[in-house]
This record gives C-alpha cells, sequence and structure tokens, in this order.
C-alpha cells in the first residue's frame, strides 16, 4: 500500500490524481497515482519525458518510478511555487499529448533474448524446488508476460519489470551475491530485471540476455525507458554465443 | 601538460558541480561533496566553477607538475609542501614545471580539493567529468586517481609573487559541531510526534559507515508508524529513515531510486559541511521553512557566481 498524505497542492482540473510533494531545498515528488500498473507507468513515462523538454531551463532532473516523478530544479532560477503552478497547468493541458506518448510506450515493445539453459540461469534448479515447478514451467511463465518498466534505478540502466506471474514470487536471496555477471536475467517479489552490468545483486537469475542494456557510447544509451513494453524470448545455448560473437 | 600522480592517496577522485540530466537512467549525479570548500579552490583561481577538480580523502597524496600553472587547495586541513617548503591553504599557489606537491594526512576535515588555473582536462561523460566509482563512470577511465596518472592541465606561467586567498572567516573549522538544518518533506506527516520529536531533539553520531552515498548516523531510533513505501526518486541531502530507525542522509553518489521513508532533505550547504565530519563526530537538527532555505542556498549560489577580487579572474 501507498501511504497517501495530505498533499501540498492538489489540482482538481486534472483529469488524473496529480499532488505535488515537497522533497527538499530544490526538489518536489509528483504523485499521479496510489498504486503501480502498466496504465499508470506508460503515463509516467510520457510526463517525465514532457517535463524533461518543456522546462529543460529550470530542471536538472526528472526520476520517474512507480506512482511517482522526483523533480529536481535549480533554485537559482526559480522557485518550489512559481514551478509547481507551472507544471501542473502543463501537464494537464497536454493531457492529450502525454495520452499519445503513453500510447505510443504502450506500443512499444524491447525484445530481449534470453537463454535459460541453467549453466547461465544457474538459480533455476533452486527455484524450481522452491516453488514446486519444472524448469520449463517456470521458462514459460517467465516468457509468457508482457512486462512494462515500472522504474530505473540500482544500477545505470536497470529497469525493474512489473510484473511477474504470481507463481514465481520469491522474496530476495538472504544474503545477496558480491558479483551477478552482466546479463543476468533475474527475478524477485513481483519483479524481473535485467542486470547491466556485472554488480552485487540479491535477485535470483534464471537466465542470460546477451544484449547489452546500457551502452555509454550508443544512441539511446538505455534500451529501456520507464512505460516501454518488455518482453523475453527464450534462445538455445549456441543461439546465445552466437549472438553474443557477432556482436 | 600533467601532473604525474606519484601517490594517490586512498581515494582521490576527479569531481565537478555533479551530472545532471541522466538519474532517469539510473546515473547517478556525483560531483563534489563539499561544494563550499570545492567552489572556493575554483573561485581564488578564478576559474569557472564548473571546472573540474581533485577531491582527495583524508590527504596523503603527492605529484609532480610537468608544466607552470597555478593552483589552490581547500577544505580538510592537511600540511602541504611544494618541494618541502610548507604552503597554506585556501590560498593561492604558483607552481613551475618540476615542483613537487606533497599533501599530508588531514587534521581536521575529511576532504580536499585541489583546483589548477583553467581546471584539469578531462572529457566529460554525460555532460560531467565527476567520477562515479561504483559505475565507472567519470573521472580519467571510471576509476579513482591511481599512482603514475597524468592529470592533463593546460599550462600557465605566472610571477611567483601572485597571492591571492580567502578571507580567514571564510575558512571554516571542521571540528566545530553544526546544527544541522532539514527542510521537512511530504512524509514527514506518516511520523509520530514521538518520532519527531526523538529526531529534533536527539544527539546523532557519524558512523564509519558512511561514504560517498550516504552518510549514517546513530542515535535514539526514529520509529516509522506509516506503510510501506515503493521505491521514488532521492534527493541530495535526503534523510532516510530505514527500518532499524537509525537515519541515512543521501550524498552527491546516492542510488536514483530507494524505498526507504524520508523525514525531509538537510539543507544543501550543511550537507556539505556534513561531508567534512569524522566518524563518532556529533550532529544535531532543526526543521527549516523552505523559503528561508531557498534564500540561503541562493546567497550561496550567488556569492560563488558574483566576481572577485583574484588577480586571475
Amino acid at each position: 500500500m501507498t501511504p497517501r498524505f495530505k498533499p501540498l497542492l492538489t489540482f482538481a482540473g486534472c483529469a488524473m490524481q496529480c499532488d505535488f510533494e515537497l522533497a527538499g531545498v530544490n526538489s518536489f515528488i509528483i504523485r499521479l497515482g496510489s498504486a503501480p500498473s502498466a496504465t499508470l507507468v506508460h503515463k509516467i513515462g510520457a510526463i517525465a519525458q514532457l517535463i524533461q523538454q518543456q522546462f529543460s531551463l529550470h530542471i536538472q532532473d526528472v526520476v520517474p518510478s512507480y506512482t511517482t516523478l522526483l523533480v529536481v530544479y535549480d533554485v537559482r532560477t526559480t522557485t518550489f511555487s512559481s514551478l509547481q503552478e507551472r507544471l501542473a497547468k502543463a501537464i494537464e493541458a497536454s493531457a492529450i499529448l502525454t495520452d499519445k506518448v503513453a500510447a505510443a510506450s504502450a506500443n512499444k515493445t524491447v525484445r530481449l533474448p534470453v537463454c535459460y539453459d541453467p549453466s547461465l540461469g544457474f538459480d533455476l534448479q533452486p527455484l524450481a524446488d522452491r516453488l514446486g515447478l519444472s524448469i520449463e514451467a517456470i521458462i514459460r511463465l517467465h516468457s509468457e508476460v508482457v512486462y512494462q518498466v515500472y522504474a530505473i534505478g540500482f544500477s545505470p540502466g536497470f529497469g525493474y519489470l512489473g510484473t511477474l506471474d504470481p507463481q514465481l514470487r520469491v522474496p530476495r536471496l538472504p544474503t545477496p551475491r558480491t558479483a551477478v555477471p552482466a546479463g543476468s536475467v533475474a527475478i524477485a517479489e513481483a519483479y524481473s530485471a535485467v542486470y547491466p552490468q556485472q554488480t552485487p545483486g540479491g535477485w535470483w537469475i534464471v537466465g542470460r540476455c546477451p544484449v547489452s542494456l546500457f551502452e555509454p557510447t550508443r544512441e539511446p544509451i538505455n534500451l529501456l525507458r520507464v512505460g516501454d513494453n518488455v518482453v523475453f524470448e527464450p534462445i538455445e545455448l549456441d543461439a546465445f554465443h552466437a549472438y553474443q560473437e557477432a556482436h | 601538460m600533467t601532473f604525474v600522480v606519484t601517490k594517490p592517496g586512498l581515494l582521490t577522485l576527479i569531481q565537478d558541480q555533479g551530472r545532471f540530466g541522466f538519474q532517469h537512467q539510473g546515473l547517478t549525479t556525483g560531483g563534489m561533496l563539499d561544494e563550499y570548500a570545492g567552489n572556493w579552490a575554483n573561485r581564488l583561481l578564478g576559474n569557472s566553477l564548473s571546472a573540474p577538480l581533485i577531491e582527495i580523502a583524508l590527504g596523503n597524496v603527492s605529484m609532480t607538475a610537468t608544466a607552470d600553472t597555478i593552483i589552490a587547495v581547500t577544505g580538510a586541513a592537511a600540511p602541504i609542501w611544494v618541494n618541502e617548503h610548507p604552503i597554506s591553504m585556501w590560498r593561492i599557489q604558483v607552481i613551475r614545471a618540476g615542483d613537487a606537491i606533497r599533501i599530508g594526512w588531514a587534521r581536521s576535515g575529511q576532504r580536499l580539493y585541489v583546483a589548477v588555473r583553467g581546471g584539469f582536462q578531462v572529457t566529460p561523460a554525460f555532460g560531467s567529468t565527476a567520477t562515479v566509482v561504483r559505475e565507472k563512470v567519470g573521472g580519467l577511465s571510471g576509476t579513482a586517481i591511481l599512482a603514475n596518472d597524468q592529470l592533463p592541465f593546460t599550462p600557465v606561467t605566472l610571477d611567483q609573487g601572485l597571492d591571492f586567498a580567502a578571507p580567514q572567516a571564510a575558512i571554516p573549522n571542521y571540528d566545530q559541531s553544526v546544527q544541522m538544518r532539514v527542510v521537512l518533506g511530504n512524509q514527514i506527516m506518516a511520523f509520530s510526534e514521538q518520532a519527531k520529536t526523538v529526531f529534533f531533539q536527539s544527539t546523532y553520531h557519524l558512523t564509519a559507515d558512511s561514504d560517498r552515498m550516504g552518510f549514517r548516523l546513530s542515535g535514539p531510533a526514529v520509529h516509522y508508524g506509516g506503510d510501506t513505501i515503493l521505491s521514488e526518486g532521492i534527493a541530495f541531502g535526503a534523510i532516510q529513515v530505514p527500518p532499524d530507525g537509525q537515519p541515512i542522509i543521501m550524498l552527491k553518489d546516492r542510488q536514483t531510486i530507494g524505498g526507504y521513508p524520508k523525514i525531509g532533505g538537510l539543507l544543501p550547504i550543511d550537507a556539505f559541511r556534513l561531508s567534512q565530519m569524522k566518524a563518532g563526530a556529533s550532529v544535531s537538527f532543526a526543521p527549516i521553512a523552505l523559503e528561508q532555505a531557498q534564500a540561503l542556498m541562493q546567497d550561496f549560489y550567488r556569492f560563488f557566481d558574483s566576481p572577485n577580487d583574484s588577480p586571475l579572474s
């Protein structure tokens, strides 16, 4: 459950929830809903883009997440009170535009090949034992869902992909691994993710994706954006190696 | 035209004002932990505030210049020698090719800043030279500075007698304890009156488990009574309260999103000061109104953006 705080400012004119909450001397949270959903994340992704484009003069960062946007602004050029009113109006005025962008993102699907070979998805067997499912069933349940990017964080390009089939939900590992190989496809609680870099990690590893999600020298640097759809397409081990060799 | 690093120290990083506009990709801002000291170093040299400089944790760094230039060292108080002659901090210092600069261990404060005239010439990554070691982004190659690294600058030959220093009153005493000011965030409403009283009336201590991501405090537990929070963007200076009730202050290398409830945001000026405090130092907190906090930050930036009397500006 998301706690509901008394918002500082609520715009009744907005067709959707649009509450402004103070976060710090040059930052605030815009809360656009109370529970995460596929519809909401498409919208949040679209509004984040809109704010970045229209307010680039005053705004340093816009960080979208499950139900919120954190807006960080330049205290030298604007204030909270001046900005919140203008942002709320812009969000309201561009509802049709953001709906279009949201619809486009709802139609944008990033397809990621995944090799579910147990040599790469080394938690498949422990997961099968824990969940009472076969490895084949886990692979099927994991790859048959269309995910949405609910948030990006933890490390550059790390997307929280929701939501996982309820049958696959497990808590994080009791002790995180100190290093998870780059490309590892993992699950924990209601989410799946691909580790873009080798980092420590506490999620269960079910496979590996040969596509690099985050490339500082590529445009776009990050394959995923909040609101995008993601589909995992199972590939065999030899296809995985062939892909790696070709790139 | 470089400084050749002969002794890199514990954690020496190329830094600037930080990396903005990429947090939605999961990239943190990084940037100098103490903008007050860092900005002064650039100001003394007549540099732009965004000129890349180096941040040294605790001192113990040596380097040799291969060309003429001028430097300024600010921040944590440490003994500094040029060719074994002691020099002052918070003051410009003309350097000649071949000069050996040796920075000893900090006696007060945690981070030193070394700026060079014109700034270190480093190619920005995602719009900034700030090094974030965890992300392997920024700096010379995404890492801390290592022995034999060369820190490039554009040479300038100046008269040895050139002098300019920060006024004594501008130099902080990092051993003095300061009350930290907090802009209350909206989630404060989910903390009980008792929890708020505990936080604002207690003294906390900085723990050794503090780094560029965040400073962990230890003291009376602040109990959050509200519901679980979905991960959301974390601002610089955010005061998070994890389930154990021991507050964490999120600093320049913080993760971009997180799900702990927050009391509010530390006034950045105070967060800069906090980052000069050592493990065990005591801190206490007081709320500040948003308008007053914004005015203080505007004054801070206005001062550093204003022209100064540096003979180099």
